[in-house]
């Protein structure tokens, strides 16, 4: 409830700086250097005015319908495309971005879990980082901006920082832990590809794509579908499918939605970066996309009674990566409730997501196939 | 002679012949920037130097390696004693392709992984004298493993690792013929052991909590590992996965559960290695639960494997883990593996174990359910000319001791004797033992493959195991070059 009215707040502000700019035209427009990155994010003209994170001209705020788990971070997520250019559309796959797009993700706690930080914002939010990824011709090149207290400015950060925060579960009891802001490399690991070409980063986006995006959003005319919105913006370059027959994703906390989706969702969002065809866990043969996950799909490519080779050294004893009806007895479930070694995911977290490994424990536990074998 | 340099590389890194050290062998190729279009410092000059201590490196063992250089430095780190891994990504993220980062003698207190995922052809080396000058500590660090490299042509010289919480150096990375990934003069390690806990295996042993794999080049092509020392790795010490074309020379490897491990990989040569004291010395395996499903092309010659008989560490439901402890050289499924002219001795359960994968299964009580395209049964598998003594007087406790109890005793090469359905006896399986067969057992007769019961499973054996070595008189070889 709390994020929702800070949302709202946030779309207040906006509007309120859309209506008074408009007139004044007296901003900057978004600045994207030709090479490199600016020391502060306030340099780039994303926002109009930065603690406040209303968005310039030309920047576009849009939410996904499965977000990556990121140790309970809130996210406020923006797309830039350079005047005058369009988005390549593609109904299941991430959209291709024009050269000098930049997308924004900025993270971001509730005060009372995210420590001392000041109340300059208003928005009863305490903002860590805002992380960059911007589209050059050699590829998608991430920055990282670390945030003051005073919530003014943020810095450029190349190695990565860690920051002291207390989350309260689920159970209201607060949980002392280490926020990660990633180094660029770990942000080319979710954002890259296997087999870099020499020169190229192979680096690309992972939320903007219609399955994630094909919801609603509040852009000051109440709600309305965000692809169709981008559309009617002239910013793809091609007429999305009718709403209805998109390819979409489902939240995975929504209760209301079948169980397997929820699944599928999730998975697709927070393990199949690396675990699909083109993801760099490639290598291990379970694939973790909304494609390969469906029921029609080979299990054991989503790891039914398939034995680990290596079990990333965690400290479970499963013997197979999933066993249907036995959660309790499948790695995949081990290894998302793991922290530290043989964790999954491997970066981006340093919590377990209790909610997201009881979700993927029910659909295991769902799943009426044959019992694996076991050892005795 | 910058020529001559490319000519006698291409002998000794694509023919797999020698390649005298005194044709220019011992020093850096002349500077022909002249000739070369990338000009002096450019890609070309930078491979070729790269090239000219590769061809190199069969001048030196591991006893003596090849020094390293700190002329081509083109940034050079010192240590803080605090967060220097911050100092290293910096580096790292500003570096140009085909640069140099150097690291002065001294200890790193590496708080976090180090990711190269942007400069192709990068090179990070100690320049201290000998990798333990150099030490990379990754103690209580924040990520996985130490090192996580995406791009392709990296080259990691003549550092010590220590203490990474995964693995210590991984690389993923599709590399170009003639420029491989290099690992060279690392030594990786853990304290764990050495800080006089018990090594037993029992449950008070801290080794499972070492990372899995020292050195892990995977979905990789064309690498080279050469003048490594690895010590503790919880899984295998050396890993060559999902690569084609390496060459894994000059290394030692001890106290793995694993030392050297050729996995799902093609055209890989295995030479001048030493392998003791792990639990399995030096192993060709063919997994199912990989993208690539093959292991083929795997030549493992002139190593000297012995008193691999530490107990087995490996978490239990890893592969390695049905490792029996006192194993030599191994080769589980594959196909196209040979054991040539290594020195095999004090290993106690036997010194060449050739399996497939329907005796773990039988032994396992499981049902495989392989992915299509999967063969768990090995095929043209050459065992010549190597030295073997005093090899499979112990066999370890537990199914291989249970065995060879019931066949009255291992011997230099054993063999499950598994045949593919359909495959009449054992020459179609071209398990060959050579013209002068070393001691054999062929556990089952390929018999029993059909048991239901594991009781049924041992009567077979009783009845089938055979010593005969008759059908596998004969002598093929495998060409692997390597890179």
């Amino acid at each position: 409830m709390n994020q929702r009215l800070h949302r709202l707040w946030l779309l207040v502000v906006s509007l309120l700086w859309g209506a008074c700019s408009a007139s004044e035209e007296h901003l900057s427009p978004v600045s994207v250097p030709e090479k490199g990155a600016y020391s502060t994010l306030s340099e780039w003209n994303l926002f109009r005015d930065l603690p406040s994170l209303a968005p310039n001209s030309g920047v576009i705020p849009y939410e996904v319908i499965s977000p990556l788990f990121s140790d309970y971070a809130w996210k406020h997520r923006f797309m830039y495309v350079p005047e005058g250019t369009q988005i390549h559309y593609r109904a299941t796959e991430a959209w291709e971005f024009p050269i000098g797009s930049v997308l924004v993700k900025v993270f971001a706690y509730p005060h009372d879990q995210g420590g001392e930080g000041s109340k300059a914002a208003g928005g009863g939010e305490r903002i860590l980082e805002t992380r960059l990824l911007i589209h050059r011709s050699e590829g998608w090149v991430p920055e990282v901006y670390v945030w003051n207290d005073e919530q003014t400015e943020a810095e450029r950060v190349v190695s990565g920082e860690l920051i002291e925060l207390a989350h309260a579960d689920a159970e209201g009891r607060e949980v002392l832990f280490e926020y990660g802001v990633p180094t660029r490399g770990e942000c080319r690991k979710c954002h890259g590809a296997v087999s870099p070409v020499e020169g190229a980063l192979a680096t690309r986006t992972l939320g903007p794509m219609t399955p994630q995006l094909n919801r609603t959003n509040d852009y000051g005319n109440g709600p309305e579908n965000q692809v169709t919105y981008l559309w009617n913006q002239g910013l793809l370059d091609q007429q999305p499918e009718p709403e209805q027959s998109r390819v979409t994703y489902v939240d995975p906390a929504d209760e209301q939605a079948p169980l397997g989706l929820r699944a599928r969702s999730y998975l697709a969002s927070n393990c199949s970066n690396c675990h699909a065809e083109h993801g760099e866990a490639l290598d291990k043969r379970l694939w973790l996309d909304f494609a390969h996950t469906v029921d029609t799909a080979d299990p054991y490519g989503y790891g039914v009674c398939k034995r680990p080779t290596s079990a990333g050294n965690a400290e479970c004893s499963a013997q197979h990566d999933v066993v249907p009806g036995q959660p309790e007895d499948s790695l995949l479930i081990c290894r998302m409730q793991s922290v530290g070694k043989g964790q999954m995911p491997p970066l981006g977290r340093n919590l377990v997501h209790a909610e997201g490994a009881a979700l993927i424990a029910a659909w295991v536990e769902s799943m009426t196939f044959e019992a694996c074998t076991v050892a005795p | 002679m910058a020529k001559a340099w490319v000519g006698c590389l291409g002998l000794v890194l694509g023919l797999g012949v020698g390649c005298a050290g005194s044709d220019g062998g011992d020093g850096a190729p002349d500077d022909d920037s002249a000739n070369n279009p990338d000009g002096a410092g450019g890609p070309a000059a930078f491979v070729a130097a790269r090239q000219a201590l590769l061809a190199a490196s069969d001048d030196y063992d591991f006893a003596s390696p090849p020094a390293t250089d700190s002329d081509d430095c083109d940034v050079m780190l010192s240590a803080s004693g605090s967060d220097d891994a911050d100092g290293i990504i910096e580096a790292v993220e500003a570096a140009d392709s085909y640069s140099t980062i150097c690291l002065t003698p001294g200890t790193y207190a590496m708080n976090r992984s180090v990711v190269v995922s942007s400069a192709s052809n990068l090179t990070i080396k100690g320049v201290g004298d000998g990798p333990e000058a150099t030490v990379l500590d990754f103690a209580g660090h924040s990520g996985d493993k130490g090192f996580d490299v995406t791009t392709p042509g990296f080259w990691i010289e003549n550092l010590h690792i220590k203490n990474t919480l995964g693995n210590g150096v991984e690389v993923k990375a599709e590399n170009e013929p003639g420029n491989p990934v290099v690992f060279r003069k690392l030594k990786v390690t853990w304290d764990l052991p050495e800080s006089g806990a018990v090594q037993d295996c029992s449950e008070s042993d801290p080794r499972p909590m070492n990372g899995a794999y020292s050195v892990y080049p995977t979905l990789s092509s064309y690498v080279v590992v050469e003048f490594c020392e690895v010590v503790g790795a919880s899984d295998a010490g050396l890993y060559v996965g999902s690569v084609v074309h390496g060459l894994v020379r000059h290394n030692q490897v001890h106290g793995n559960v694993a030392g050297v491990e050729v996995e799902n990989s093609e055209d890989v040569l295995v030479y001048d290695n030493e392998a003791f004291d792990n639990a399995g010395g030096i192993l060709a395996l063919q997994e199912p639960g990989l993208k690539r499903l093959s292991n083929s092309q795997i030549l493992i010659r002139d190593n000297v494997v012995h008193d691999n008989n530490a107990c087995n560490f490996a978490r239990p439901n890893t592969t390695v883990a049905n490792i029996p402890s006192g194993t030599g050289l191994m080769s589980f499924a594959g196909n196209h593996i040979e054991f040539r002219n290594n020195d095999v001795y004090g290993n106690q359960t036997t010194g060449v174990l050739i399996l497939s994968n329907v005796l773990q299964d039988l032994l396992g009580g499981d049902a495989p359910d392989y992915p299509a395209g999967y063969d768990p049964f090995p095929h043209e598998i050459y065992v010549n000319d190597n030295v073997f003594s005093d090899n499979a007087t112990a066999p370890a406790a537990g199914p291989a001791g249970d065995l060879a109890m019931l066949t009255g005793g291992f011997a230099d090469v054993v063999w499950d004797g598994f045949l593919s359905p359909g495959v009449a006896d054992a020459v179609d399986v071209q398990l060959c033992l050579g013209e002068e067969p070393p001691g054999f057992l062929n556990i089952t007769g390929g018999q029993c493959g059909e048991a239901e019961t594991e009781l049924d499973f041992l009567q077979c054996v009783l009845a089938g195991t055979s010593t005969e070595t008759f059908a596998h008189a004969c002598a093929g070889t495998v060409a692997a070059d390597g890179v």
